[in-house]
């Protein structure tokens, strides 16, 4: 009897907790009076969804700064690898579960704000001292969508080539320099290559931002149209962006693309078995962690035919349009777009996108090349290519462009059928 | 047969509520988890849904495209590859694992342990370790393989292997818990069959073939069926092995794999009803046609 009684309790408990367990939190000291100015009364809980475990600390510092402010807000965070990140964000906001706070980028937003899930934040920057134009404009353009702001760019991306000195010491090469050329990169990666192939010069990596977009945009190509309307890719500009790699996969002076599938191109540079890699400046965070922190540098993608180009991204923090309590979602948000969150950020190794704190970026890891991804930003930047359903086009993109590596068919008849396929995605948006 | 009362009594609707209270909460479960999900994904199967459930009627479009859709044709011929495989090789392997560990051999129950501990190993933690014992560039069975004078196989990376790699592995999860099965329906058997065998001077192998064998058919089938079903729906192990990026992603994609690659990476859940509409329909004829066949081989007798 007594079991009964305590199970029948248990189950009353568990409902009541399932119903009442979104509401606001019963902290116990939420209801002091003695917030000064009213701001600090918000409370409540704050989940926030990101996809890079190497930002924790950047995170965690913020929180606790933000803390000092907010005190009665709480922070949750739930981070998720890269590639099951899009799934669970989406299957969460189809069910109503999503994060009160997550990361969005350039590829996705307008299937999100199609999608009803992101809510704009033009309302509340209208109250707030944020000033959207001390923020990367292309960025900030990024993330308006339909006349409307969804997010306060946190942090910017650019693409470099990131190289280990100690092979390069071993091989009796010389260190690359910001000028070098296409041709002198392949040269110096064959030069690399040791004969036993324990070592190779670097990684052609079938890889869009980190790779191909960049070369297409050097040679004068184009991913997409600018009106979002057409493929670029049947132009002779974009498909010499895409030959050029191809070219090297001949040569044997990067693993094969089977060995970059299974073991990722970043994993690979870092045990040493790769010594030059195209990899972004986010990268800065995750070799300081290493065993290589004082045997890396990093410079300028080279030139092609006398031009540079380097695809520019970045990622906001957007509030879920199913959010419970906006207000303190929008007060984190917020938080992270201000002065002293872009401070943190830079000094984790992450370039922050606030105006004048990317310098703080460079200057708080002295011992890498950080400028050149600056300069290439301000230089020869080109947005990250998208239209309203990127997915739909990049499955296609990546299935042709694998076949081309892969040597199976030729440079110009993939990119041809990638055009068509493309064009008819884009038709339909 | 209760048709002829002319009132219901009182204890009979007592029992009734009580039975129908008792089956509650597993009919609930069933019903929201499981009958629930079934019925929409047939609707959905004619609908065109794509992310956040924003979809319109479309007829039977998802079921032409499907028909026209070569990937989809690779993914089912790699799932009967599947079935194939691993089925016939799991039963066999654990068929005489069980017979074996039914011997009075020293140690008998740490075997029964260490072949039991893949089936309470979570799959995603098996494949993580695998992945590793198959990787091209620091993989140990390729450390073996170049030791013995071979030459590096990418057993993950490659076509031709990938698939086979995969099975083995599935194979390897799946046998402990099906020698435990087949174990217990060995047991069962009555001691007199084998001493009046041993009495008229059959050896073991012999006894295996004309005693064993034929009593456990009954465990055999159950085995069958549930293992059928289940490779049908390989799932996490080609998720975890061969992921999308992968060379050889096409040819290990199970029918299940690219159901799910459909509905949660490209956002076509409508495409994605579609094809597991299509899988229960195959898996239903198959278990119809095993459950018909069954007569002729499985010994039902005492």
């Amino acid at each position: 009897m007594k079991k009964k009684v305590l199970a029948l309790l248990l189950c009353v408990g568990l409902a009541a907790g399932g119903l009442g367990g979104c509401g606001e939190p019963d902290a116990p000291g939420k209801e002091t009076p003695e917030a000064e100015s009213g701001e600090e009364t918000i409370s409540g809980e704050v989940h926030m969804a990101y996809w890079a475990i190497e930002f924790d600390g950047y995170l965690n510092r913020c929180i606790e700064e933000f803390n000092k402010i907010y005190p009665d807000i709480k922070i949750v965070l739930e981070p998720a690898a890269w590639d099951e990140y899009w799934t669970k964000l989406e299957a969460a906001s189809t069910g109503g579960s999503v994060a009160d706070v997550f990361w969005m980028n350039g590829p996705n937003v307008m299937k999100y704000v199609n999608g009803g899930v992101m809510e704009p934040i033009d309302g509340y920057l209208e109250n707030s001292d944020i000033d959207l134009n001390r923020y990367p404009e292309g960025m900030v353009q990024l993330y308006h969508v339909n006349g409307k702001q969804y997010g306060i760019p946190f942090t910017f991306d650019t693409i470099g080539v990131w190289y280990n000195k100690k092979l390069f010491d071993a091989a009796g090469v010389p260190y690359p320099k910001d000028d070098w050329t296409w041709e002198e990169m392949v040269d110096t990666a064959r030069q690399l290559t040791k004969e036993d192939k324990s070592v190779y010069g670097m990684a052609t990596q079938l890889e869009a931002q980190q790779c191909y977009y960049n070369t297409i945009f050097a040679m004068g190509g184009e991913v997409i149209s600018e009106d979002r309307k057409s493929s670029g890719f049947d132009k002779a500009e974009t498909q010499a962006g895409i030959q050029c790699w191809v070219d090297l996969q001949e040569e044997e002076i990067s693993p094969s693309l089977a060995s970059l599938a299974e073991t990722a191109p970043d994993v690979q540079f870092l045990s040493e078995r790769v010594a030059m890699l195209w990899y972004g400046s986010w990268f800065v965070s995750a070799v300081e962690a290493s065993d290589l922190v004082n045997d890396v540098d990093v410079v300028e993608l080279p030139s092609m035919n006398g031009n540079k180009g380097t695809v520019i991204h970045g990622v906001i923090n957007a509030i879920s349009s199913a959010s419970e309590n906006k207000e303190a979602a929008w007060k984190w948000v917020e938080f992270l777009g201000q002065e002293k969150a872009n401070v943190i950020c830079a000094e984790e190794g992450i370039i922050p996108a606030l105006e004048g704190t990317p310098e703080k970026w460079v200057s708080a890891h002295p011992q890498y090349n950080l400028q050149s991804f600056i300069t290439s930003a301000e230089n020869y930047s080109y947005a990250y290519p998208v239209s309203e359903n990127s997915a739909v086009w990049e499955r296609p993109m990546i299935e042709n462009l694998k076949k081309a590596y892969c040597l199976e068919v030729d440079v110009k008849e993939a990119c041809d059928t990638i055009a068509k396929e493309m064009n008819e995605a884009l038709a339909k948006e | 047969m209760g048709k002829r009362g002319k009132k219901t009594n009182i204890s009979s609707i007592k029992e009734r509520f009580w039975g129908y209270t008792m089956i509650a909460p597993l009919v609930t479960g069933l019903s929201v988890f499981y009958f629930y999900p079934v019925i929409k994904v047939f609707f959905d199967s004619f609908r065109d849904v794509g992310a956040f459930n924003q979809g319109d009627w479309c007829g039977i479009r998802n079921y032409q495209e499907l028909f026209a859709d070569p990937v989809m044709w690779q993914a089912l011929g790699n799932t009967l590859k599947y079935v194939v495989i691993i089925v016939p090789g799991m039963l066999l392997l654990s068929l005489i694992l069980a017979a074996l560990l039914n011997m009075n051999i020293k140690g008998r129950s740490l075997f029964r342990v260490i072949y039991f501990i893949p089936a309470i190993t979570m799959g995603a933690a098996v494949a993580m370790i695998w992945k590793w014992i198959y990787n091209g560039d620091y993989g140990i069975l390729n450390q073996i393989l170049q030791l013995c004078g071979f030459e590096k196989i990418r057993f993950l990376g490659e076509e031709a292997t990938a698939l086979p790699a995969v099975c083995v592995v599935c194979i390897w999860g799946s046998v402990g818990y099906n020698m435990i099965i087949l174990l217990a329906g060995i047991q069962g058997i009555s001691k007199t069959y084998y001493e009046a065998a041993a009495i008229d001077g059959a050896g073991g192998i012999r006894q295996f073939f004309n005693i064993t064998l034929p009593m456990v058919t009954p465990t055999l089938f159950f085995v069958l069926i549930t293992n059928l079903i289940g490779t049908f729906q390989t799932f996490d192990a080609i998720y975890m092995l061969v992921p999308n990026t992968s060379m050889a992603a096409g040819s290990a994609q199970s029918l299940v794999v690219y159901f799910y690659r459909n509905a949660f990476s490209y956002s076509r859940r409508g495409y994605a009803s579609a094809i597991a509409v299509v899988l229960l329909a195959i898996i239903m004829a198959i278990t119809a046609v095993q459950l018909k066949v069954q007569k002729y081989w499985v010994n039902y007798d005492e």
